[in-house]
């Protein structure tokens, strides 16, 4: 269904943003919105161009993805195998519930502070707590997709003789593969909202840091720059994830359209 | 979807779960007091210091316009998303216009837009509060669209076929119907503006709990900071219980109506 809905627009996307870069830039150029405020689009485009080309930005872009990425990448490494743990085995689920659930209404930001006591306002303190956020997502998704893995293709697994980690390794992760997918792209939103939140506290590069650097000095076509980049940078993260989402999931749904085919 | 057994949900209390909770309490405490550690004071003392420092002054000095500038904004962001995701749930064309402006902006870290909230509305309750709306306007945006575009068509033409006028197949039909996806997208918001209101206010704020909890950390109040990280856990935690009561009341009947379905 959404495929009909999306199919033929591509014009209509292109023809509505036009239309709000063109009403911007005459809004500005006439002085209906102040200038010094809301700079025209066409001089954004030079001053980010401009910083693209003195190498300014793409330092910056890099700082920012590297930490984003080291972030996401560790948390993957730690939530998905805790989640299944806390999915699989009732004990461990049991034990850790209550600490969980007593740290999770506390919001991810709120340990920037923390980070900055123990590592300082450098790179590895991005890093970490981007992490510590992604984790919390990844970690939720798996044991919901593990816990509710179907127990028909668990056990049939067992009858056939399986040894419990292949168990695992060949039904029960695949199965909780949507959940795992969904909580990769949650937890890339956090990792790189937090990772700009703390470029801006103590940032010491970063396009989180450039943002509000050039805003201090009052460099303004350069500050919604950095904001266009970041709106770039989140759309496009977000649309690549999409696609390795829908590349991962369509094995899957083939392997599971094959498995009921079979079940007959 | 099973909520996992022995998380929430089971009435039998956790044994185990607040036996491991209460031994990682205590181990922070023993390791705290034996290392004389900066940065973990025992956890007694920072009980201690939450008891001392939240009483009334701070509360009004920076809870209360934490929690105002979070109202405000989240009220604005329900209203507007309501309103404007239902009226592009309602004509394609509107949407059409509108999806990809919204896509784009979606995607903009909230934080980014501090500065640009601070520079054109200066260091006032305004930007903070225009950031938390901007950034928590979406889920609620989409999910009231979706909703809308849900409504199972043949309830509408039941309705219409019992003689219904279009304005009683919209409040009897189409609203009751969105509101569980609606709701869906405000309990979302919900998390996202509690998030932003911590964010705005550590990067351009003199008060609030933000604020607080940074500028404790850069004087190196330890105890305080973790205080003040507590009472943000607190409250994440009872605004989410208000929700869900909230929430609970006003889709009640729709639990119990897919309860009763086939």
């Amino acid at each position: 269904m959404s495929a009909v809905w999306t199919r033929g627009k591509g014009l209509d996307r292109w023809a509505s943003i036009l239309g709000a870069v063109l009403a911007w830039e005459a809004v500005s150029r006439t002085g209906i919105l102040p200038v010094a405020f809301f700079p025209p689009p066409s001089r954004i485009l030079l001053a980010l161009a401009r910083e693209l080309g003195t190498g300014e930005i793409p330092r910056h872009t890099l700082t920012t993805l590297a930490a984003y990425a080291r972030g996401l990448a560790l948390a993957l490494a730690i939530g998905v195998p805790w989640g299944v743990l806390l999915g699989r085995v009732p004990v461990i689920r049991r034990a850790s519930a209550v600490l969980i659930e007593m740290l999770r209404p506390i919001p991810s930001v709120a340990i920037i502070p923390v980070a900055i006591l123990l590592l300082g306002i450098g790179e590895e303190m991005r890093f970490a707590v981007a992490c510590y956020a992604a984790v919390w997502p990844l970690l939720f998704n798996t044991m919901y997709g593990v816990y509710n893995a179907d127990p028909v293709l668990v056990d049939s697994a067992r009858i056939f003789g399986f040894a419990r980690w292949e168990v695992l390794w060949r039904v029960v992760v695949p199965s909780a593969l949507p959940f795992i997918t969904t909580g990769v792209r949650v937890s890339s939103a956090v990792a790189l909202i937090v990772t700009v939140t703390a470029e801006m506290v103590a940032g010491t590069g970063g396009l989180g840091f450039y943002v509000k650097a050039t805003e201090l000095g009052g460099r303004v076509p350069e500050m919604y720059g950095g904001i266009l980049l970041l709106g770039i940078l989140g759309s496009l993260l977000n649309h690549l994830l999409r696609v390795a989402e829908s590349q991962v999931l369509g094995w899957y749904r083939g392997a599971m359209g094959r498995a009921e085919e079979v079940g007959g | 979807m099973r909520m996992p057994q022995g998380w929430r949900g089971v009435r039998a209390v956790n044994w185990v779960g607040w036996l491991v909770f209460l031994a990682f309490l205590g181990l922070w405490e023993v390791l705290s007091r034996r290392s004389g550690s900066l940065y973990f004071p025992p956890v007694t003392r920072i009980v201690e210091t939450f008891v001392a420092v939240w009483r009334a002054q701070n509360l009004s000095a920076h809870v209360a316009p934490s929690l105002v500038r979070m109202g405000e904004g989240y009220g604005a962001a329900a209203l507007v998303g309501t309103v404007l995701g239902i009226a592009m749930g309602h004509w394609r064309r509107l949407d059409r216009f509108v999806e990809p402006l919204v896509e784009f902006f979606r995607a903009v870290p909230p934080p980014a837009l501090i500065p640009f909230a601070l520079l054109t509305m200066g260091i006032g309750d305004a930007s903070k509060v225009f950031v938390i709306a901007f950034s928590s306007l979406w889920p609620i945006l989409l999910n009231a669209r979706d909703g809308v575009r849900n409504v199972d068509q043949v309830m509408i033409e039941t309705a219409r076929m019992f003689g219904h006028s279009p304005r009683e197949v919209v409040t009897v039909v189409v609203a009751p119907a969105t509101m569980p996806q609606l709701f869906a997208g405000l309990r979302t918001s919900l998390g996202v503006a509690f998030i932003t209101m911590v964010i705005a206010e550590m990067v351009g704020s003199t008060n609030g709990l933000g604020y607080f909890i940074l500028n404790a950390q850069r004087l190196f109040a330890v105890p305080e900071m973790y205080a003040g990280i507590l009472l943000l856990g607190l409250l994440g935690y009872l605004v989410n219980g208000a929700f869900e009561r909230v929430e609970g009341r006003i889709l009640g009947w729709h639990r119990r109506f897919r309860a009763v379905q086939p």
